[in-house]
């Protein structure tokens, strides 16, 4: 068995150029309702690029230059508008029952990169190196404790906060959210109720 | 297409599309939004605070606090696991303590942390 040339057959059948990169869609695909998925990942775009220029400097960077300070800010506010567009991307795509027609792959890779995003998020909070920050790992440690992933994960660990947030946890949801692209394109947009 | 999507969308009219625009499109507008609320907002940045911040604000209640942890007698020595052996107290989650069975992993000691420690620095 050939596993190069397995893999060609498996992305020839189920994701073509055509698929991946399409210059057509169905004429239903024109609501504002389709926005929101692309949103969420433009976004996440952003926070890969601000999260970038923050692990360039350090946590502590923007505690003590303007600029850090803004970058920090794009990187705060990058978060709270892309849980934004995620939960419209997830009340939308509810109402519209885009589980049909054997969608639910995507709906439970979805679901899997809105909790990882989820814990990223977390950490990231933890990361602040301020008083919130201290509160929260604080505060953190006892509903971590007490569903007995405390020994993996200490929120007061500062080390082991800082590679989840950096390396781990986004590597995890760029890689599911490249399997909920590559879901999407593989199946096409579903059709309207 | 794939066999999946072209089974799919048989007989469904299409239009003309161009995904990297509309992705470049959003990825602009949700940039100058995302810097429009950083430089109206900020972000918050109350500053940490530190034991040795507490020792001189608040001396009184600082020494109160040390001789507590001196004496054993503070309740966060008595946490439980995963910081201190008092498995009794254990966070529970609908009656079961998982963090019993894990033991104590981060050990702390207290007197040495929260008191001796920030008072190292100071000028006898």
């Amino acid at each position: 068995m050939n596993l190069t040339e397995s893999a060609q057959r498996c992305l020839r059948d189920n994701l073509p150029l055509e698929d991946l990169l399409p210059t057509r869609m169905p004429t239903y695909v024109n609501s504002l309702s389709y926005l929101f998925g692309a949103s969420a990942l433009s976004v996440l775009v952003a926070l890969v690029v601000t999260g970038i220029l923050l692990s360039l400097f350090g946590p502590d960077w923007y505690h003590g230059s303007r600029l850090g300070h803004f970058v920090n800010s794009c990187h705060f506010w990058g978060v709270q508008v892309f849980f934004g567009t995620l939960l419209m991307h997830l009340i939308t795509k509810f109402l519209m029952a885009a589980s049909r027609d054997g969608r639910w792959k995507t709906w439970a890779v979805g679901a899997l990169a809105f909790g990882i995003a989820m814990f990223t998020g977390l950490t990231g909070f933890l990361l602040q190196g301020n008083w919130d920050a201290q509160w929260i790992a604080l505060q953190a440690k006892d509903a971590v404790n007490a569903l007995g992933a405390g020994a993996l994960f200490n929120p007061m660990n500062i080390g082991q906060v800082l590679t989840l947030h950096v390396v781990v946890l986004p590597l995890g949801v760029v890689a599911l959210v490249g399997l909920h692209l590559s879901c999407i394109r593989r199946d096409g947009p579903v059709k309207p109720l | 297409m794939s066999r999946h999507s072209e089974t799919y969308l048989q007989g469904i009219p299409t239009k003309p599309y161009d995904l990297l625009r509309e992705g470049l499109i959003l990825l602009l507008f949700w940039a100058v939004v995302i810097g429009g609320l950083a430089a109206l907002f900020g972000s918050p940045d109350y500053p940490a605070v530190r034991g040795e911040d507490v020792a001189q604000r608040q001396p009184l209640a600082f020494l109160k606090t040390s001789a507590n942890l001196l004496a054993g007698t503070n309740s966060l020595q008595g946490y439980g696991p995963l910081y201190s052996p008092d498995t009794g107290n254990a966070q529970r989650f609908l009656g079961v303590a998982p963090a019993d069975w894990a033991g104590v992993t981060h050990p702390i000691d207290s007197p040495a942390t929260s008191s001796s420690n920030p008072w190292r620095g100071w000028p006898s």
